[in-house]
């Protein structure tokens, strides 16, 4: 099937770019300029999301490419149907799609925020100990709220007893 | 009680038994560690500031997460083991399961997003409270419709979409609202201080007065269903083997008020832990051997001999490690939140 041929080969193109991203930056690091060289950080940059990219191909490629499948050879998708009526799948897939749209929305919203406002200079953290310098959460920059100032609220976990 | 499945023997016999032990405790103790997570966002909007919200989300945030993993390690157990009751139970609480799902999503993002956002906190205090309330609700209709039974032709769902909506699970669904809200309340009062902690041990009374009503009702109502449950309980000499257990629930009930009132910290939630231990053991009690009630019976439902041994390895090593892990967070997390959420955390 013509789908499955394109999106396994852009899975494996975006594989064999995160190597090729990793190679070059253990040769910048040897040469000494990692950090300096502005091709490198934006290719960097532009792979940010590759790795989403390359989940999502990847699942294309096995769920297209078994069909007509579930269990491939064995359990054909229009046998292995559940008696669940075409409306109750409708509103389940429209709910997941609203859902996911504002859960996503205000994630990236976040994101993007945290991103304007770049790193803080390690000075400028409240409360004492490398604990606090720890983020613990996904989307947590360590010690910081994102709107107001800095270390305004402690997101993410709290110090362990005593 | 043992007249059941005698017609299968060996391996085919005590599989299913001891699977179905598994589950029962995976399920027990999602109820009673997210249990508590859950009424922590049922009780979330009533508190009377953001400080209050703040230490309530924080008593719970390294911990909730994992608390979930029993809900995981309970449906892949149905999916690996019980492949026929897994395929007749999610058609059957399609819109149910959905509705739990997204409000559970609803309230885990709010972990992440409430602390990020100043202008936009408001949402997620009500996504996280929502949410939570939601997926209790929903969990207490699948608890309902459990009890009432499932349409069932050959090895299929053969029900409507929404059979499992009737004023008898929306009845259990508001009791685990409360139950939920009482080990939330309880949690509360063990993990804070201060006019918070006595907050809680109100909401907590309150939430146990409608908890043990809704109970009364529900129990009240299932002889009425017109199912087979209430023959095990009122049938001679069972009864007087049972007696005991509504007995019990009264008393531990009784416990609760007393160490709320009397100023305990940890007694009222590992009483309230006990009234839902008491409560699963009631159903479990009610509905055995059926996975399906009233048609499909643990043995029935169960895969072969080699595929439930095939997962118990797996699970071997699964439910120990969750355990020691569950149990080494919680040792970390110990104590009571810092009032004073900025100046860190735990004290």
């Amino acid at each position: 099937m013509l789908p499955v041929f394109f999106v396994f080969r852009g899975m494996v193109a975006i594989g064999f770019a995160m190597l090729g991203l990793g190679v070059w930056h253990l040769y910048l690091r040897w040469k000494g300029t990692l950090f300096t060289n502005r091709l490198f950080l934006t290719a960097a940059m532009l792979m940010t999301p590759s790795g989403f990219g390359a989940v999502l191909l990847g699942w294309f490629t096995a769920e297209i490419g078994r069909q007509p499948y579930v269990v491939y050879g064995q359990l054909r998708t229009a046998d292995a149907v559940s008696p669940v009526t075409t409306g109750a799948v409708t509103i389940s897939l429209a709910t997941f799609f609203v859902a996911y749209l504002i859960v996503f929305g205000f994630g990236s919203y976040y994101l993007a925020k945290l991103l304007r406002k770049g790193p803080d200079p390690v000075e400028t953290m409240p409360g004492a100990g490398s604990l606090a310098l720890t983020s613990s959460r996904p989307l947590s920059v360590a010690n910081e709220g994102l709107e107001g100032p800095s270390g305004t609220r402690r997101p993410g976990a709290p110090l362990p007893a005593e | 009680m043992f007249g059941f499945g005698t017609e299968y023997v060996g391996w085919a016999f005590w599989l299913p038994l001891l699977w179905a032990a598994i589950l029962g405790v995976a399920i027990t103790m999602y109820v009673v560690v997210d249990g508590f997570d859950l009424g922590i966002g049922i009780i979330f909007t009533a508190a009377y500031n953001d400080n209050w919200r703040d230490r309530m989300m924080f008593s719970v945030a390294p911990i909730w997460d994992g608390n979930e993993t029993w809900l995981i390690l309970g449906g892949a157990g149905l999916f690996c083991v019980f492949s026929m009751a897994y395929a007749i139970l999610m058609p059957a609480l399609y819109i149910p399961i959905l509705i739990m799902l997204i409000a559970l999503i609803f309230r885990g993002v709010a972990f992440e997003f409430r602390f990020k956002a100043d202008a936009s906190r408001r949402i997620w205090d009500y996504a996280f409270h929502y949410g939570s309330l939601l997926a209790t609700f929903a969990q207490g209709i699948v608890l309902g419709a459990f009890v009432q039974g499932f349409k069932v032709q050959g090895n299929q769902f053969a029900g409507g979409t929404w059979d499992w909506l009737t004023p008898f699970s929306i009845a259990t669904g508001l009791g685990l609202v409360c139950g939920y809200g009482l080990l939330g309340a309880t949690w509360c009062v063990m993990k804070t201080t201060g006019e918070l902690e006595i907050w809680s041990r109100q909401k907590a009374f309150q939430f146990l007065i409608a908890t043990v009503v809704l109970m009364g009702i529900v129990s009240a109502w299932v002889p009425l269903l017109g199912v087979q449950i209430d023959r095990r309980w009122f049938a001679w000499p069972n009864i007087v083997v049972l007696a005991p257990v509504p007995l019990l629930t009264a008393f531990v009930a009784y416990r609760i008020y007393r160490t709320l009132e009397d100023g305990y910290a940890a007694a009222p939630f590992l009483l309230s832990i006990g009234l839902f231990l008491r409560g699963f053991l009631g159903l479990a009690i009610s509905l055995f051997p059926y996975l399906v009630p009233p048609s499909v019976t643990i043995w029935q439902a169960a895969n072969t001999v080699e595929s439930q041994l095939f997962a118990l390895v797996g699970y071997a090593f699964a439910l120990p490690i969750t355990f020691a892990y569950t149990a080494y967070a919680y040792w970390v997390f110990r104590g009571k939140v810092a009032e004073q959420i900025a100046a860190g955390g735990y004290g």
